[in-house]
């Protein structure tokens, strides 16, 4: 068994950019957890980039040797298998992903941590507050799992699971017609396996909406007959729940270390 | 049955918990009164109807219920209970139903009665004030340190969200944010029952909300359910107060709000909450007073 402790996996490509604020938000977390005697590390998976996001990278694994690595691919596989990557290549127990140009709370980390710990739970995650710039756009993953998610997905991969049981089952879709939505595929993965998934009511990461031509090809819409075959599947899987209003149904839970599991009534 | 107090059970969470917290009052008046749900009240006998007063908490809900029209329309005394804005279109709703009705109950924490159209339903405002078990709870309630610097919890909206990325930056990050996406529409964002927001709060030093809402009204529910769980409930105004509202700890900014949340005026807040939640008169006595000009004889 991996010991206990906190691995933060970037995967990137080409975000050169905004790496700076995503590894410096994730080495300010591993300051938060030290403190709570948290053990963790950074690991940034470069998935063949070509912005020069190498050199700034190797800089750093010099600058940070005790806390950071980085992992150079060579060449793009996506961020399914850049993921997969980063849950082998991993050293602790949990792993929080952040993608590249995204920025964690990193007082809350530990929070997310001990929730995870302490329900036994394969997936956990918390609140992220969208912004362009300075500006508030909103809220995503605000809300419990439930089966919902077979219409839309509303939880994003920024979030902590335990590493080993991810793996046990398979890990991330990586496939090309899984791409795009293979957080999606993966919640919806652990759903079926009745894994414990739990929202945890703090505020984990920003999440930095970014121009549209920044996001690159992996965002890409998939073909509507892919998508429609999967959700038709997942859904005849669940309609053995034998209730016509199975979409409010909560298959997830909330859980605050400080509260213990809440009653999700608003349901 | 001299009082019957209806609710339909299993829809809106904030009415449930009006329509609790107004048996829980009148218990304290009213001898024999019973609180059901809008399936039971078809089942009445009529000829005990006759003899009985029906209220109705939320009219409109109610009345979506098979039979309830009939049973309230055969009842001897009727009476509308609400406790949300007049310009609310559940209050115009519940007053264009086809039902007489004698008497309207305002609960809340300011008087809706300029906003109360209908001329021929009197109105009576019921100041929200504590029932018994809570006047003593809040003498006993310390003002402990906790550890969840602050909550925000309701329906989502953006104004929320905006607030809870500033009481991060400034305050302190580690505050907890429930704000999911709207399911129930409520007005009054009741997103929660009072029980499960006692329950999220009784670790939160503040529990704070942003009102765009009519300018004659305060969330009262939420202030209850904050201060009886030992947070101080904080409102920001994002629209000019009106007349009548003088509930404390209401700002006029996000800036503003952000400002005040330092340790160690929480306990000063607190019992600046409370005393004024507790000068009001109870619950009970406020309800005696609608009672005794509603229905004399009930009390």
């Amino acid at each position: 068994m991996r010991p206990e402790g906190l691995s933060i996996v970037i995967p990137n490509w080409n975000h050169r950019t905004y790496l700076a604020r995503s590894v410096g938000s994730a080495l300010r977390a591993l300051r938060c957890l030290e403190a709570e005697q948290v053990p963790g590390e950074v690991v940034v998976i470069d998935d063949g980039s070509r912005d020069g996001s190498q050199k700034l990278l190797r800089s750093l694994e010099l600058w940070q040797a005790d806390r950071l690595r980085a992992l150079f691919l060579p060449e793009n596989r996506g961020p399914a298998a850049a993921r997969n990557e980063g849950l082998e290549a991993s050293e602790y127990r949990y792993v929080l992903f952040l993608d590249a140009d995204n920025e964690l709370i990193p007082e809350n980390v530990g929070v997310l941590v001990r929730a995870i710990r302490e329900t036994g739970a394969t997936f956990a995650y918390g609140n992220l507050i969208d912004r362009r710039g300075r500006d508030v756009l909103g809220l995503r993953s605000n809300d419990v799992a439930s089966m919902r998610l077979t219409r839309a997905n509303y939880i994003d991969a920024l979030a902590v699971v335990n590493a080993e049981r991810v793996l046990e089952l398979g890990g991330y879709m990586w496939t090309a017609d899984f791409r795009g939505i293979e957080d999606w595929e993966l919640v919806l993965h652990l759903i079926a396996e009745e894994e414990e998934i739990v929202f945890v009511p703090v505020a984990l990461a920003y999440y930095h909406v970014l121009p549209a031509a920044v996001k690159g090809a992996e965002m890409s819409v998939q073909p509507d007959v892919v998508l429609r075959r999967w959700f038709a599947s997942m859904r005849r899987v669940f309609a053995e729940s034998g209730t016509r209003e199975w979409d409010p149904a909560t298959v997830g839970r909330v859980y605050h270390p400080d509260l213990g599991f809440v009653d999700p009534s608003w349901q | 049955m001299a009082l019957l107090i209806v609710y339909r059970a299993g829809g809106d969470a904030f009415y449930s918990d009006v329509a609790e917290r107004l048996y829980s009052g009148t218990r304290d008046v009213v001898k024999d009164v019973r609180l059901v749900t809008t399936d039971a009240l078809p089942r009445v006998p009529a000829d005990i109807l006759r003899g009985t007063t029906v209220a109705l908490v939320n009219p409109r809900a109610c009345a979506g219920s098979p039979g309830v029209l009939a049973a309230t329309g055969a009842s001897m005394r009727k009476i509308a209970v609400l406790a949300e804005p007049a310009e609310s279109e559940g209050y115009g709703a519940a007053l264009a139903l086809p039902l007489t009705f004698d008497a309207l109950i305002d609960l809340g924490f300011v008087p809706q009665a300029a906003g109360h159209s209908r001329s021929d339903v009197p109105y009576h405002f019921v100041f929200n004030g504590a029932t018994a078990r809570e006047t003593i709870a809040l003498a006993e309630q310390s003002v402990e340190p906790r550890r969840i610097p602050w909550a925000v919890i309701g329906d989502y909206t953006l104004d929320e969200a905006v607030l809870t990325s500033e009481l991060i930056r400034t305050v302190d990050p580690g505050g907890l944010v429930l704000l999911p996406p709207t399911r129930t529409g409520r007005e009054d964002g009741g997103l929660v029952r009072v029980g499960v927001l006692r329950e999220l709060l009784s670790s939160a030093r503040y529990y704070v909300w942003c009102s765009r809402g009519p300018r004659r009204y305060y969330e009262h529910m939420r202030f209850v359910g904050a201060l009886t769980a030992g947070a101080v409930p904080c409102r920001v105004e994002l629209t000019a107060r009106g007349e009548g509202v003088d509930v404390p700890w209401a700002f006029p900014s996000v800036d503003a709000l952000c400002a005040s949340l330092v340790e160690a005026e929480r306990a000063s807040m607190y019992r600046a909450a409370r005393d004024y939640f507790l000068s009001k008169s109870s619950l009970a006595r406020n309800l005696r007073t609608a009672y005794e000009s509603i229905a004399p004889e009930l009390v």
